[in-house]
């Protein structure tokens, strides 16, 4: 819809101002956090707002990564259609993963994702020939046009496809799918006697889902310039769903706080261990440490993510309606208040 | 029966070694309002579950508009033009007044999901279509101011009527509906009653409900379950006057009666 339009057209200026003037590294950070932000608002979606849970997502974002990478090494595919192709492998095996997903619930449905993302990269391993092993697979990106460089032109394909991917989920969840997927979440036989098919919203949530991931895994995969089995390991699955909850489920704007998080916390703990001379056995799992204790605190100051809290301070703001523009939903379950203006 | 909406003949539903449901037959007209009542246990919700789907019988056939009714499930229902109401109100939390609302009109939906994704002119105009019909709805309810709310935080008796505006716009041939009238006030259930009998023109109306006042003075039938089968069916003073009935469910109110027949099984 056009404000979704409108909205994406102002945040692309923003970045267009931001890349040009950061440094290169700079450009490539803000590249994967639009790449995390579109598996993020994937995951929203599947969580937040259809109430399904994934520990999974990591291995969707394999299935993504290595079907561009793949036919980067195979074929001479348009650039574009080597990207869709990672959407509909991932979206396929989300139909794989969704339709079981249909007759499990909570901790049965997260044990089965978990079993998934534990599952997928072994197979990578086992052949070598195809999946190019420990060195994993290049990608490459198409050449950048004029002056611009590699990064930026790399950072620009990746916000691009973020802001695409946010403008497609936010007009989804504003359309009668949005109201099937969050009556599907709320109440089963309720939503099933309004004549909605539960079990086939539950899976399409999961394609739809699953198809952002493996977007996102071709962006990563373009990021690094190769991609490997040790690329999407469990922790990043367990990563991805803390910053879904961090950046406020159920909100498709607030997964930019997730991305954020995603990128720069492993940064920021690498150099906390190294001002204070920790072990390398501690500095690596120093950014998951942090990261659960982060999720602890969240979930008792904020427990609709810093999304959440931030549209309750703007409500707080004197004079200000309750309505917050842009493209988030209002779906976070437990809104703080009961009125909704935000169509 | 050319007018008949549902007609059930022998059905019959069995949990393990307890029979909810014995050969129960009983048929809805189009324009008639039956009510089902019996003591708790009787198998009136369990009647509901099958002609909903929930649950399969064990024997017994099902007919809706004079064609078999045989294997559908919940979502087909609203489809087929049948509606129903949860004990309760099963609303959804997290969607408004005018979404829940919304939602019951949601298999004569048409826009598909690439519309939906690009926000296209299609999908657009047909939301804004359905969500003027369910401000309607609330209008004729008496709950339009709420349209904007989520449920949780307003009064029950909103919440019940959010939920009948629900089924409403399903515009259904065929409305179930399961204790409508539970935890409302004796003014709120006169102003149900009154919407009840204003509904069923081309409707056919199943109600399950425990109060009496409101079964007594909405029904144009009345269909009597005990251990689950049929003790009673006919009108409202036949049924009334029935002895059998007044010993299982009404003992109360011919009380001399039904001490002689000394049968305690009401509970």
């Amino acid at each position: 819809m056009l404000r979704h339009l409108l909205f994406a057209t102002f945040g692309a200026g923003i970045m267009y101002l931001v890349t040009s003037n950061i440094s290169l590294f700079d450009n490539y950070q803000v590249g994967q956090i639009a790449s995390f932000v579109v598996v993020l608002a994937g995951l929203s979606l599947l969580t937040g707002v259809n109430g399904q849970i994934s520990l999974g997502h990591g291995a969707f974002m394999a299935v993504g990564a290595y079907t561009t990478a793949l036919l980067m090494t195979h074929t001479q595919w348009n650039f574009i259609l080597e990207l869709l192709s990672a959407v509909g492998a991932a979206g396929v095996a989300g139909l794989l993963i969704g339709i079981p997903a249909t007759r499990l619930k909570g901790p049965y449905l997260a044990g089965m994702t978990l079993l998934f993302a534990l599952a997928l990269p072994p197979i990578a391993d086992k052949w070598p020939n195809t999946f190019g092993g420990d060195q994993g697979l290049t990608m490459t990106t198409p050449n950048a046009p004029g002056t611009l460089s590699p990064q930026e032109w790399l950072a620009w394909i990746q916000i691009g496809g973020a802001l695409i991917v946010l403008v497609l989920l936010a007009n989804l969840l504003h359309s009668r799918y949005g109201r099937t997927l969050r009556a599907v979440r709320d109440d089963e036989i309720a939503a099933s006697l309004a004549g909605i098919n539960v079990a086939r919203t539950k899976v399409l949530a999961f394609v739809i889902s699953a198809g952002c991931a493996g977007l996102a895994g071709a962006f990563l995969g373009l990021s690094t310039g190769v991609v490997n089995t040790g690329a999407f390991p469990l922790t990043l699955s367990i990563q991805l769903l803390a910053a879904m909850v961090l950046g406020g489920t159920g909100s498709l704007i607030g997964m930019v706080w997730g991305g954020i998080l995603l990128v720069y916390l492993p940064q920021w703990s690498t150099s906390l261990s190294g001002h204070f001379n920790l072990g390398s056995g501690v500095s690596a799992y120093l950014a998951t440490i942090i990261f659960g204790a982060v999720l602890i605190v969240a979930m008792i100051a904020a427990p609709n993510g810093i999304q959440g809290g931030l549209r309750w301070a703007w409500r707080r703001l004197p004079g200000s309606g309750s309505g917050v523009g842009g493209s988030g939903s209002s779906a976070a379950p437990g809104a703080p208040t009961p009125v909704l203006t935000d169509e | 029966m050319a007018g008949s909406r549902l007609v059930v003949e022998k059905l019959s539903v069995g949990f393990g070694g307890l029979l909810a449901l014995d050969g129960v037959s009983m048929s809805v007209a189009r324009g008639e309002i039956v009510g089902v009542i019996g003591p708790n246990g009787a198998g009136k919700t369990t009647l509901f579950n099958v002609i909903c789907g929930f649950v399969r019988p064990d024997a017994g056939s099902l007919t809706y508009c004079g064609v078999p009714l045989w294997r559908h499930r919940p979502h087909d229902l609203t489809r087929l033009g049948i509606a129903r109401t949860l004990q309760g109100v099963g609303l959804c939390t997290g969607l408004t007044v005018l979404e829940n609302v919304m939602l019951g009109a949601q298999p004569t939906l048409r826009s598909d999901i690439g519309s939906s994704f690009f926000g296209l002119w299609r999908s657009s105009r047909e939301e804004r279509l359905v969500a003027a019909r369910g401000l309607e709805v609330l209008d004729q309810l008496g709950a339009a101011d709420y349209a904007r709310h989520l449920p949780s935080a307003l009064p029950y008796a909103i919440q019940k009527r959010t939920a009948l505006g629900r089924v409403l716009m399903a515009e259904p041939k065929l409305l179930l509906l399961d204790e409508p009238a539970s935890g409302l006030s004796n003014d709120e259930m006169d102003e149900l009653a009154t919407l009840i009998r204003s509904l069923k023109d081309d409707m056919g109306v199943l109600l399950v409900e425990h109060h009496m006042d409101l079964v007594m003075s909405v029904c144009d039938r009345l269909v009597v379950l005990n251990f689950g089968q049929v003790i009673a069916d006919g009108t409202r003073e036949s049924v009334r006057a029935n002895p059998e009935v007044a010993t299982a469910y009404l003992g109360d109110e011919v009380h001399e009666s039904a001490g002689k027949q000394g049968t305690s099984d009401g509970a």
